[in-house]
């Protein structure tokens, strides 16, 4: 296999991310199920040492039952924003993927081999043998190829709606497949720090060419490519269930067990349960065969209680963020801003919203590994001092309390957010703020949140798998560039830093970029503070095997997990 | 007959008319964009416009406006949100679901079997626990059985129908191991039993909270009738019990039980948003709440119209159900 030295310095990235799915929680739980949903395993690529909750010798059929609150808005791979996210990466194939998690562990999948001449040019060799399942969608049973590549990127640069549309246009300036398809090529502007893991997230999964012309029914509605399952014509019903069948071409085989044909199990019939009671009653009535606790106490009572239960945990990349609108006062006032910032006791949300089971987050939230600023620093950089912050207060000419008006949303269906709220409200008036709630629909919410039209609020669960989007909410611009959402800190010097890390390839110089900018926010006066992120619970029955931990949404890809029924 | 059918539908076409009005203006007045509950909140300004080109929210509400600050007061526009939903309407087109793509009639044809089978179920428990129950508390009034009765009524009709129905599935999993399938539909000509596994246990928990409000309006209606001259005449005149009250008394006093168990139907379609949640029937309710969450205007508005339909037939058939029930009525 070619590499080139970049593959190994890029050791604490991740693939980029950040989508609102807060329509029904869609990102959060989506994810979770991923999660739920991984297993673990190794590659032809570069097999890492995977934490494995049981094993064994693995035994072929069965069919894993999965319950998710998350309905699935439509199988195509490119514009999906709900529940489908999570089970894209079993049907179709993405060049390369790198752990979220776990950074060091990346899967090769698509691409065999990947060569970067230059800082803008990225070669990936197309590995040979990624044969299409047999299905009924008219997708002959053929090796997918560089031309799969390029026209499903095309379709994604060309699609208004596509997930992956300001990603590719950004940053793909050329991209072509070689003749005999075997070589997909694309250059990019400028140097881009996040570049491979964007490639590799499952908004940018590669379904075969046949599918992405003429009547779209079948992407919509079934799947089929050169991943381990497939979802059969029928097979998804909307709002119901989906049902993902075994592809007998699938390429990888198990190289702990004589390189036995994977994947092991039948399929997956995944049922859509949105009620959380309701979940939890599938799971132990075994008709599902996972289940995401609420948290780590109710994982452990189901434990404590059930001899036939094993749980798996992973860091969670998602956070309740504090946002404030630095264009009206008196968040415009810097002084006001790190008032807020002391006045925020991270660790009562790590122990009263997850019973311990969380961490405090800086800046760059601490799932994001060696970009986010070490525990011992944020205690010097943003300690909990509610004195401090109404010493700021009177510093910054007003009198304690202070008037601030605080925006949230009434209904939302995101767990985290209505325990965060009382804790957020309470240390604030803990800290010297008069708090006046103002509780919105979340549609209004929304929208006065995207226009700016708040002082300061709560904003719901943020999903970034690289430092890229927490850093650009302090960016003059915003998170998407275009001054829509976040007016940033107004400061030319953070944004020309922020500008400039996107540009270092090398990584340790990236770390110690993004460990700067950081630093000089709380300097400046954040605008944007994430609070804490907690580890995931997902419990499964014991005869579920190989379940992976500290993979995250890139377990999905690896699929050597078995049932022992 | 025919004349006062005819009268009440079209009198039903209007309030449907408001209906879609209301329905159309409340979802467009109330705020939030579509575009960025699909696009998120990294969403650039082209791409929204994109979408909202794509949704058919860049066209103007109404075919005729009125612009007050203009000469011309009147402006016609060949193609408005709330014209061509009605055409669409009319022409059986209900739109596109824009969470999914789906068109809505695809999303009916699939959802409606469910709510239908659990709503048959539903009225049948509401008719066969609050009618007898009612009798028997009337027959046996200020006894024993007539205070047990009301206790439990009462207690039903407190008691939160999510909370029931909670408990309905976490009792019988604690005790027995049992829960009832979840999370896909079994269709009942596939296999009945596994079916009405599923329907039944929702269907008493909405069933006994209309129940019980049958129940005691039965009681009470059976109670009044039961003290009318005529009633007393028939008893004097030996008849037995049974044939006074199975011949004279419950056929007039059903008539205000038939109207509130026709006003039940439009209650329990609302019902049935929080009963299918929790256990997971895929059915309408589940529908319309998901898609206005996600303000999904296309599913909102037909679902609406629709329920709207629903109603204005089952109080008709609520109407002519008295002509049947009390020959005295005259529909002139």
């Amino acid at each position: 296999m070619v590499t080139t030295s970049y593959w190994d310095k890029i050791r604490r990235q991740r693939i980029s991310r950040r989508r609102m799915l807060a329509v029904t929680g869609a990102g959060a739980a989506g994810l979770a199920i991923a999660a739920a949903c991984g297993d673990s395993g190794d590659d032809g690529a570069e097999p890492t040492d995977d934490g494995q909750v049981s094993a064994g010798t693995p035994v072929y059929g069965g069919r894993m039952q999965i319950g998710t609150a998350v309905n699935i808005d439509t199988l195509d791979p490119h514009i999906s924003i709900a529940g489908g996210v999570a089970y894209f990466p079993r049907i179709y194939n993405v060049l390369v993927a790198q752990s979220a998690i776990k950074p060091e562990f990346r899967f090769d999948d698509l691409a065999e081999t990947l060569e970067h001449p230059d800082e803008t040019t990225w070669i990936f060799g197309i590995r040979p043998g990624v044969k299409i399942a047999p299905n009924e969608m008219g997708v002959p049973e053929r090796d997918m190829d560089a031309i799969d590549a390029f026209e499903s990127f095309e379709r994604i640069k060309n699609l208004d709606q596509a997930n992956a549309a300001i990603f590719v246009n950004d940053w793909f300036e050329t991209h072509e497949a070689s003749a005999d398809g075997m070589t997909y090529t694309v250059n990019t502007p400028t140097p881009y720090a996040w570049f491979l893991m964007r490639m590799g997230f499952f908004i940018n999964n590669i379904p075969p060419r046949e599918l992405l012309v003429g009547d779209l029914d079948a992407l919509r509605n079934a799947g089929v490519g050169g991943g381990p399952f497939l979802v059969p014509v029928g097979g998804y019903t909307e709002g119901e269930s989906l049902v993902l069948n075994k592809n007998p071409n699938y390429y990888r085989t198990d190289p702990n067990n004589n390189d036995a044909q994977l994947p092991y199990m039948d399929g997956f019939d995944v049922k859509i349960i949105t009620d959380r009671a309701t979940l939890r009653t599938a799971f132990l009535d075994q008709q599902t065969y996972s289940y995401g606790a609420e948290n780590k106490a109710e994982a452990d009572d189901l434990l404590a209680n059930n001899d036939v239960y094993q749980a798996s945990s992973e860091p969670v990349q998602t956070f309740i963020a504090v946002s404030m609108n630095v264009v009206r006062p008196p968040f415009d006032n810097p002084l006001i801003r790190k008032a807020i910032m002391h006045s925020i006791n991270r660790e009562q949300y790590v122990e009263l919203v997850y019973g311990g089971d969380a961490q405090a987050n800086g800046i760059v939230h601490w799932p994001q590994g060696a970009f986010a600023l070490s525990p011992e620093e944020l205690d010097e950089l943003q300690p909990f001092d509610p004195e401090k912050s109404k010493e700021l207060i009177v510093q910054a000419g007003f009198e304690v309390p202070l008037d601030v008006t605080v925006m949230f949303p009434a209904n939302s269906t995101i767990e985290e957010h209505s325990t965060h709220l009382p804790i957020f409200l309470e240390q604030m008036e803990a800290a010297g703020f008069n708090v006046t709630q103002d509780a919105q629909d979340f549609g209004t919410w929304l929208d006065n949140y995207t226009e700016k039209n708040y002082d300061i609020c709560l904003a719901l669960n943020q999903i970034y798998e690289t430092p890229e989007i927490p850093l650009d909410f302090h960016h003059s611009k915003g998170p998407a560039g275009d001054e829509i959402f976040s007016s940033g800190m107004q400061d030319p010097e953070i944004d020309a830093a922020i500008d400039a890390a996107k540009t270092i390839t090398d990584n340790e110089e990236l770390v110690d970029a993004i460990h700067d900018i950081q630093r000089t926010l709380y300097e400046a006066g954040p605008n944007f503070l994430p609070i804490v992120s907690p580890f995931s619970r997902t419990l499964y029955w014991d005869f579920v095997k190989n379940i992976p931990t500290g993979l995250g949404a890139v377990g999905l890809l690896i699929n050597d997990w078995w049932l022992e029924l | 007959m025919q004349a006062y059918i005819i009268r009440r539908l079209i009198t039903g076409v209007f309030i449907l008319f408001i209906l879609s009005l209301v329905v159309f203006l409340l979802l467009r007045i109330a705020p939030g964009d579509p575009a960025n509950l699909r696009c998120g909140l990294d969403c650039p300004p082209e791409r929204r416009a994109a979408i909202h080109a794509a949704l058919g929210l860049d066209k103007p509400y109404f075919p005729i406006s009125i612009d007050f600050t203009r000469a011309s007061v009147v402006a016609f526009s060949g193609d408005s949100q709330y014209g061509s939903w009605m055409v669409d309407v009319v022409t059986g087109d209900l739109g596109v679901s824009t969470f999914n793509g789906q068109p809505v009639l695809d999303a009916l044809k699939q959802r409606l079997p469910v709510t239908l089978e659990l709503l048959i179920i539903t009225m049948l428990v509401t008719v066969a626990a609050g009618i007898p129950f009612g009798i028997i508390s009337a027959l046996f009034r200020n006894s024993p059985p007539d205070f047990a009765v009301r206790i439990v009524a009462v207690l039903w009709l407190a008691v939160p129908s999510f909370w029931i129905a909670t408990l309905v599935l976490f009792i019988p999993l604690e005790l027995w191991g049992y829960a009832p399938p979840l999370g896909r539909t079994v269709d009942f000509f596939d296999n009945p039993w596994d079916n009405l596994r599923q329907f039944i246990p929702p269907a008493i928990v909405l069933g006994l909270a209309s129940a019980a409000g049958v129940m005691r309006l039965t009681r009470s209606s059976l109670l009044e009738v039961m003290r009318t001259d005529y009633i007393r005449t028939a008893q004097s005149k030996g008849l037995r019990d049974t044939v006074v009250v199975g011949r004279h008394a419950l056929k007039n006093s059903l008539i205000p039980v038939v109207t509130v168990i026709g006003l039940q139907v439009s209650a329990l379609l609302g019902g049935t948003v929080i009963i299918e949640q929790i256990f997971a029937l895929p059915g309408l309710g589940q529908y319309i709440l998901q898609s206005l969450i996600v303000k999904d205007f296309p599913v909102v508005q037909t679902m609406t119209l629709y329920a709207g339909v629903a109603v204005v037939l089952m109080n008709l058939l609520v109407d002519i159900s008295y002509a049947w029930l009390d020959p005295r009525i005259r529909y002139a």
